[in-house]
């Protein structure tokens, strides 16, 4: 028989945490996959949604920003550039916005059920990163014919930065899960934030853009942890020069926010059944 | 007025299932805890004091009944003995598997079906793949929903949901379950069998906790009452002392 003592409010991780939430492990997959079973079964063309949607997304950028505004002239390769940035802030603000729904719509499951409450943004994170690889399947289709650009052996690299950026997307996950708790506000505000974010980091437009711009200006564009990751994801995908720099910066946000998160998060989890 | 009765203490450790001491729940609503302001807003904010040092000990074996009106605090108390609501103070300890039939229906994703549904709650619970594919199958068959079972949850009916949610309560064979008024819900021949499945449960040495305010079921299938009020405990006992008492204060509209 085991013994579970619930004792006050916790202010640490407590033992056996981790344990707990690997034993989880199918009930993850169940959430994240149940949910992409879920969310496209009425859908006709079911599951390529996935793979439509950003695509279709891209699309309209490309045609607005890239070509009529111009956009394209600042990289040779615009609309692989493009992509890219589309598809990894896709991943990020899905998780996010996901994480606070599976709380805010899992009320029921986490009233009735004791379990350790990471397998949410958890859940939310893999099926976000489940339709962001789908989506980068179409990548080499597109951008080879239009932008001449083949998979080299720096597609290899590709684990690094995916690796990287899911860390520090779990961790926003995880954060963004622990306010929307309390603060239910959140959940109109992230999506706002996270298109600010979107339109702040160098996606829809190249970096000659702010030359000669204020220092403060490079050091801020710069400092953006999505650029980071989106530097090593086109040295990947794209062949573009490798900077160490920013696998150094990439992988010190990667590290700060997933702990942060976590932690916060795994630290008011028990008071959260309170508020659903 | 009777007052708190304190429940007796078992002498060793083995003879619970369930122990809580002092258990204190407050609720605020959830706009005074923005982290920044929140010296500023909690004074705004009404506390309610939904358990206010609550004792409960449930010995092995033995079903308790928790009594009390609308509001009294009983789904708190199970959330608390559940382990999905932490308590800002006392303790809980808890011997055993538990598995909760808390506020029926609603812990289900709509969109999928039953089955699946039935696979999401085992897994939640901590159980294995394989262990979930075990019961699968037997639970299905326990709630009698038929072919529904591969309909999305969102076709079913309220009953339907409660016999499934039931079903998987008490086919996991969990050592402690724990109900939230669901009784009422099914067919009379759906009632027969659940109340046999939690009678059986109580038989191999598991133990029930039903929240609830109709006292029929109490009689039938608790061996001690907990009759809470406001948060806390006004008197424990058999089932027929309690619930006299419970009626006369009812009746005189005291509590």
């Amino acid at each position: 028989m085991a013994t579970r003592t619930a004792d006050t409010r916790r202010v640490s991780i407590p033992r056996g945490y981790f344990r707990a939430l690997w034993e989880r492990r199918w009930f993850i997959r169940e959430l994240a996959f149940g949910n992409i079973m879920g969310k496209h079964a009425t859908d006709m063309l079911g599951v390529l949604w996935w793979v439509l949607n950003p695509l279709m997304m891209t699309g309209v950028y490309f045609l607005v920003f890239g070509v009529i505004l111009g956009g394209r002239r600042g990289d040779p390769a615009f609309l692989a550039y493009l992509l890219v940035g589309v598809f990894a802030m896709r991943y990020m603000s899905g998780t996010m916005v996901g994480s606070a729904k599976m709380i805010t719509g899992g009320g029921k499951l986490i009233t009735t059920i004791a379990f350790p409450r990471m397998v949410l943004p958890l859940a939310a994170m893999i099926e976000d990163a489940t339709a962001f690889l789908a989506a980068l399947g179409s990548f080499y289709f597109l951008v080879a014919p239009i932008n001449s650009i083949w998979p080299t052996w720096w597609l290899l690299f590709f684990p690094v930065p995916f690796l990287l950026h899911s860390m520090f997307v779990l961790g926003m996950g995880a954060l963004t899960a622990r306010l929307v708790v309390p603060i239910r506000d959140i959940r109109n505000v992230v999506p706002h934030l996270t298109r600010m974010w979107f339109y702040l980091t160098p996606i829809l437009w190249t970096l000659d853009r702010i030359e000669g711009a204020a220092t403060w200006i490079q050091v801020m564009v710069k400092a953006n942890p999505m650029f980071s990751f989106l530097s090593l994801y086109r040295t990947a995908l794209m062949s573009r020069p490798f900077e160490p720099v920013y696998l150094a910066t990439s992988a010190a946000w990667a590290v700060v926010i997933l702990v942060f998160g976590v932690w916060t998060f795994i630290r008011h989890e028990g008071s959260m059944a309170r508020y659903l | 007025m009777t007052g708190a009765t304190p429940t007796p203490v078992p002498t060793a450790p083995e003879d619970y299932a369930i122990h809580g001491q002092g258990i204190r729940v407050t609720y605020r609503p959830y706009t005074s805890k923005v982290p920044l302001l929140g010296k500023v807003l909690s004074s705004s904010g009404p506390e309610v004091h939904a358990l206010d040092g609550v004792d409960i000990t449930v010995p092995v074996g033995t079903s308790i009944g928790i009594l009390g009106r609308n509001g009294a605090g009983k789904s708190t108390l199970l959330r608390v003995l559940a382990g999905t609501l932490m308590p800002d103070a006392g303790r809980v300890e808890v011997r055993g598997r538990i598995s909760t039939l808390l506020s029926l229906g609603s812990g289900f994703n709509g969109d999928l079906t039953g089955r699946r549904n039935v696979w999401l709650g085992c897994l939640a619970t901590g159980l294995s793949r394989e262990e979930t594919a075990d019961l699968v199958e037997p639970i299905l068959e326990f709630s009698g929903i038929g072919e529904a079972a591969d309909r999305p949850l969102n076709t079913y009916s309220s009953g339907m949901v409660a016999r499934l949610a039931f079903a998987i309560g008490t086919t996991m064979s969990p050592d402690i379950l724990l109900i939230d008024e669901i009784l009422s819900v099914g067919d009379e021949s759906f009632r027969d069998k659940s109340h046999r499945a939690m009678r059986d449960l109580v038989d191999r040495a598991g133990n029930l906790v039903i929240a609830s305010h109709r006292l029929k079921i109490f009689r039938e299938l608790c061996e001690q009452i907990v009759w809470i009020d406001r948060g806390k405990v006004i008197e424990v006992g058999d089932p027929k002392t309690v619930i006299k008492e419970y009626r006369k204060h009812i009746k005189a509209g005291i509590v």
